[in-house]
């Protein structure tokens, strides 16, 4: 089969290649000027029969696609954002772009001594490291709302998330890979007085939080998680188990000391 | 601009679109995400936002699908084959529409970058000069862009039917 112009002695020019894409994309005047040619002509019926087959497959597949519920509604990520875009707002520094590197950087260090294995933290370290390019550093404002992020694989199915303080909001979903992710947002996360350290645990995260932060967290929990384990300063406050868990939408958990 | 109306407007199809390109659902929320938190930064000077939203995503996809085989190869470890999260509970009818839902999307995943780009823009509707501009070729090679790469497709699912 090939995809280019050929010339047929006898039943003259077989289909070319603007030809076949017009007919998979369903035009009846191409489909009509060509239906003659595919009676007598079995390489270029078999290359519209096989090609139309694949398209279709993947047609199907594409519009079959699994799409989560929660895509509906702007993530807290960017809501934060938006917020944070249309009050204060301030100078980008290179420097300030240097701390966060460095932030996500050290956590990587702890994350190995726990035997974890961070993932995704030298991605957010390459983005870091990228706007601390001259073309970058010159952008003229951006919002100090940021995020922080850490994931690894876990291969226990009881999560743990110990916080320091009551965050915000914690919000839990069921992934599809075998990795825990959290999220940190908030209007100023590396801030000294509000930053939050993340540490990776054999099964799970210790967040070093304070009250003062106000940020948002967000679990993606392994696929295999059976159980959310949340403590506060050491201590069990609450547990989501695996019925109560969507992949499709966050469940909002409570971490909240119960007297 | 309008945020919430464009992410209301073009998130699920920027999801769907990079949910193909790499497999991995978390990667596309991910890139999803940082598309918008993109366009917040740098709001685009031509008006056709939704042509540049999926440029972008295309970017970014690229990259976070050589990050996460990179990982892979670092681990060792074989690559996630949940392509579609973890939807309700199945029937046999619909377990073997997802069978074949896998199989195709597995098998666009085969191909090189470029081919999955054009096809999926396709998908999505884009017009042949949306799609020249995406892979950087002129509007007239579009079409011979999309037969090539819909027959390797073509190919690999029937070398993967028959083994």
């Amino acid at each position: 089969m090939s995809p280019s112009l050929v010339l047929h002695p006898d039943a003259g020019r077989h289909l070319n290649d603007d030809d076949l894409v017009s007919i998979l994309d369903g035009a009846s005047s191409t489909v009509a000027a060509w239906s003659d040619h595919f009676t007598s002509c079995v390489t270029c019926h078999t290359r519209v029969t096989t090609l139309s087959s694949a398209a279709n497959a993947l047609r199907v597949a594409y519009q079959e696609t699994h799409i989560p519920e929660h895509l509906a509604e702007l993530p807290p990520r960017l809501r934060v954002r938006k917020q944070g875009a249309s009050s204060a707002r301030s100078v980008w520094t290179a420097g300030r772009v240097t701390r966060r590197a460095t932030v996500i950087l050290a956590l990587a260090a702890v994350g190995t001594a726990a035997a974890a294995t961070i993932r995704r933290l030298a991605r957010d370290a390459g983005i870091s490291a990228r706007d601390a390019s001259p073309s970058a550093a010159s952008a003229p404002v951006i919002t100090r709302v940021d995020t922080a992020s850490i994931a690894f694989s876990v291969s226990s199915g009881v999560i743990t998330l110990d916080f320091a303080s009551v965050p915000a909001t914690l919000r839990a979903r069921l992934g599809s890979s075998d990795t825990l992710r959290l999220q940190v947002t908030s209007s100023d996360s590396l801030h000294p007085a509000t930053a939050a350290s993340l540490i990776a645990l054999p099964d799970g995260i210790r967040i070093v939080n304070t009250n003062a932060s106000g940020a948002a967290y967000d679990v993606v929990l392994p696929s295999a998680a059976q159980e959310l384990r949340i403590r506060l300063a050491g201590r069990q406050v609450s547990v989501l188990h695996r019925p109560g868990m969507s992949s499709d939408r966050n469940i909002i958990v409570p971490v909240e000391v119960v007297q | 601009m309008d945020i919430e109306r464009l992410y209301r407007d073009h998130a699920r199809a920027l999801y769907r679109y990079v949910v193909s390109f790499t497999g991995s659902p978390d990667v596309a929320e991910d890139v999803v995400q940082e598309t918008f938190i993109r366009l917040m930064e740098r709001e685009p000077e031509d008006t056709a936002i939704r042509g540049w939203l999926f440029q972008v995503a295309t970017n970014l996809s690229r990259d976070a699908h050589r990050r996460e085989v990179r990982h892979a190869r670092l681990l060792a470890k074989a690559p996630s084959d949940a392509t579609h999260g973890d939807g309700p509970a199945e029937t046999s009818a619909a377990a073997l529409a997802a069978d074949a839902r896998l199989f195709a999307t597995s098998a666009l995943r085969a191909l090189p970058e470029r081919d999955r780009t054009v096809l999926l823009m396709r998908e999505e509707g884009f017009s042949h000069a949306e799609i020249a501009r995406a892979v950087g070729t002129t509007e007239k090679s579009v079409g011979t862009f999309i037969a090539r790469a819909m027959t390797r497709l073509a190919t690999i699912l029937e070398e993967r039917k028959v083994t």
